[in-house]
């Protein structure tokens, strides 16, 4: 390769560098790592009243005969094994729970894992019915070792959610799902080494045909061990090319790509209480984990929102809507609980609930707050704890009083006054400034004011002081004004803006408060 | 000093002290009106406390009164709130007095007093919020008192308008406008920190 600028017609000489950068280009590419993660009691413990003290089995429809599909611990202590009938199993258990094998929920629950897994890697994969594979190669430098993402994954998992679990790690992902799911933990980091830490495997662990290992069995094989040392061609020619494909995907001798776990464009999570609930501190002790799972959500796809909804469920009943909006999109688990809170306090239930259910669409980009690195002493402490933002406040008032009960007001160039302001939109091309005086109060309505002997009534007499000034605009569009505005005072001594009609009718008008 | 005294002194809110009064005067707050800096204890508006203006009615220069502060305010960049206006604060008139309108929000009470109550502490505790401006006639009992810890808590001001004049209220400072031809008459009916109950005529350039 270094001699090569001689041969290549070039016009000039490479630099020196380029052999330099072609024997970089021969360092070997890190090897992926899998981690296969397997849960071989998750047809168990997605239902939520399974408990591990219980025994307790699956059982799933075959040939016309239930059998059990999952034995709990407990139940396997007592001699229950799966493919058993469910009268046996009976017999040798009297106490068993039985649960039917709900294969719906084992899915979304898997997906859910599949999310959660996501804080370890980007590159997840779904093996249904109960396993997933994570490629941590990318994370170890992040975590500081694969000791510690499989520490957390176990600590997590076991402890926190009470799944029982088996990890494996090698270099593909066939290898580490065979390992874990034989209920190895083993960790090959090495390619070269699979064959030989695979080769104390039953055959029976492989994933393939039933009648497949009854003829392996038959040729004597009864370890992957013995596979190895067939020949591949005959293997192919007696057992079907299917089997020696798989063989090579798990030892890495051909490539094994995989489809990554991407997570759904919208969130939607929901939760059946045991029983109705009446009570709002339960609706919230829940309705907080929903949140905490929805704000883990939004972080992992970088995104926030700026509303998001509660459905309360009942039964016979039309279900209750609780819709959190926020001015500023969020994905601020704290400030969403607040609002929340602010809605359930008001919030009167008509009918006890059955489930509760968080949905958000419209997810945004999320874009972090900018605050300044040298923060002035006096304004830090609030500043670190984001006290000085004023939209938490008003998001909490408006949670309370309504949408439209907080309003900003800015001005805007139009000589007629109730149009010279704007609700909410700062308008900031301002084309002319009124240089005449403008009372700080305006009524929304003018007030009609009574007469007397041809003059305006307030309680008593009004006093003109100075006018008129006359505004007439707006004839263009069809909402045309045309007044004398005097600056008046009334008998206790209020400063009054109040107008005179230029129509026939000639009638007076507060419009204003000089206060 | 008697212990039994000591604690009473200590833990009763109805009494105050008014060796304590010093440290609401300290950071007090310049009016801009040299005449009533004058009669304030303090030198001005005191700062972190309830202010109650008892306004008969409205249009008499209340708010004028509070324009330096609403200037100063707005262009530090801080919050004002407007809780429960009896009327649409017109931006054209307040801009041009030189308040910042990014500053100002409104807030409408319209279901209840009670919920303006609440936005009125939630406000003040809030350190976001400078001021706070509120236009609420009835207290229930007690209720002063509290936002006057919400205040303190959230080193804010708050104004309360009212048309009644209500005694008892422990506001810490206490004003009474009468309306006049050149400005505005104020009576400082209660001032924490001074006995004088002394009376200022202001003038105002009302229009």
């Amino acid at each position: 390769m270094a001699k090569s600028p001689a041969v290549l017609p070039l016009p000039f000489t490479l630099p020196p560098e380029v052999p330099q950068a072609a024997s970089q280009a021969e360092v070997e590419i890190p090897q992926p790592l899998w981690l296969a993660l397997v849960l071989p009691k998750l047809a168990l413990e997605v239902h939520d009243d399974h408990r591990s003290d219980r025994a307790a089995v699956v059982v799933t429809e075959y040939k016309g005969r239930s059998v059990v599909h999952t034995v709990s611990h407990l139940a396997e202590i007592q001699g229950v094994n799966t493919n058993m009938p469910i009268n046996a199993a009976y017999a040798l258990c009297p106490s068993l729970k039985v649960y039917p094998l709900d294969e719906h929920k084992q899915c979304t629950r898997l997906q859910q894992l599949a999310h959660w897994a996501g804080q370890f890697t980007s590159k997840v994969n779904v093996q249904s019915p109960q396993a997933l594979l994570l490629e941590v190669r990318g994370s170890l430098k992040l975590f500081g070792g694969l000791s510690v993402i499989q520490d957390r994954i176990h600590q997590q998992l076991e402890q926190y959610w009470q799944y029982s679990v088996h990890t494996a790690v090698t270099p593909t992902p066939m290898a580490s799902l065979l390992l874990a799911n034989s209920g190895q933990s083993d960790v090959i980091q090495n390619r070269q080494q699979l064959r030989s830490a695979l080769g104390r495997l039953a055959v029976k662990h492989l994933p393939i045909e039933l009648k497949t290992k009854r003829q392996l069995r038959n040729t004597g094989a009864r370890l992957l061990r013995d596979l190895w040392r067939l020949p591949k061609d005959g293997l192919a020619r007696r057992f079907g090319p299917k089997l020696v494909n798989y063989l090579d995907r798990t030892l890495g001798l051909i490539p094994d790509p995989l489809d990554c776990y991407k997570s759904p464009e919208t969130f939607d999570a929901s939760y059946e209480f045991p029983m109705e609930v009446k009570n709002t501190d339960l609706l919230l002790n829940i309705a907080e984990q929903l949140l905490l799972q929805f704000t883990d959500f939004l972080r992992q796809r970088d995104v926030c929102i700026n509303q998001c909804q509660f459905a309360l469920f009942h039964d016979k009943q039309a279900a209750t809507n609780i819709i959190i909006g926020v001015r500023q999109p969020t994905r601020d688990h704290v400030h969403l609980k607040n609002l929340l809170e602010e809605h359930l306090n008001r919030l009167s239930l008509e009918a006890p609930v059955r489930s509760i259910r968080l949905s958000a669409k419209d997810l945004m980009l999320f874009s972090p707050q900018q605050v300044s690195l040298f923060i002035e002493p006096l304004l830090d402490q609030a500043l670190i704890h984001n006290e000085c933002d004023i939209e938490p406040l008003l998001e909490q008032l408006q949670a309370r009083m309504g949408r439209d009960a907080i309003m900003t007001f800015h001005s805007i160039a139009d000589h007629r006054p109730e149009y010279a302001y704007r609700i909410n939109q700062n308008v900031k091309e301002k084309s002319f400034v009124i240089t005449q005086q403008r009372p700080f109060w305006l009524l929304a309505e003018p007030q009609l004011l009574p007469q007397k002997n041809h003059q305006p009534w307030l309680h008593g007499p009004v006093t003109l002081l100075k006018g008129p000034e006359r505004i007439q605009a707006g004839w263009w569009s069809g909402d045309d004004v045309k007044r004398d505005y005097y600056i008046a005072v009334d008998n206790k001594g209020s400063h009054l803006w109040i107008y005179q009609e230029l129509d026939k009718l000639c009638r007076w008008y507060l419009h204003g408060l000089f206060a | 000093m008697n212990s039994k005294l000591q604690s009473l002194l200590e833990n009763n809110p109805q009494i105050w002290r008014a060796k304590d009064a010093d440290r609401y005067l300290k950071d007090a707050i310049p009016t801009g009106y040299a005449e009533l800096d004058a009669i304030l204890p303090g030198g001005g508006w005191p700062a972190n406390v309830i202010t109650e203006m008892v306004t008969p009615q409205w249009g008499v220069g209340e708010l004028q009164l509070f324009l330096p502060l609403l200037r100063t305010i707005t262009q530090q960049k801080r919050w004002i709130l407007l809780i429960a206006p009896p009327y649409v604060p017109f931006a054209p008139a307040l801009e041009r007095a030189g308040i910042d309108m990014d500053y100002v929000v409104t807030v409408q009470a319209k279901h209840s007093q009670k919920d303006a109550l609440w936005g009125i502490e939630k406000a003040l505790q809030s350190l976001a919020c400078a001021l706070v401006f509120a236009w609420v006639d009835s207290f229930m009992h007690g209720a002063i008192r509290r936002l006057q810890l919400a205040a303190e808590a959230g080193r804010s001001l708050g104004v309360l308008f009212r048309q009644r004049n209500d005694e008892q209220s422990p506001a810490a400072l206490r004003i009474r406008l009468h309306p006049s031809a050149t400005g505005v008459h104020v009576q400082v009916l209660k001032a924490r920190g001074s006995f004088q109950c002394r009376s200022v005529h202001i003038n105002l350039q009302l229009y």
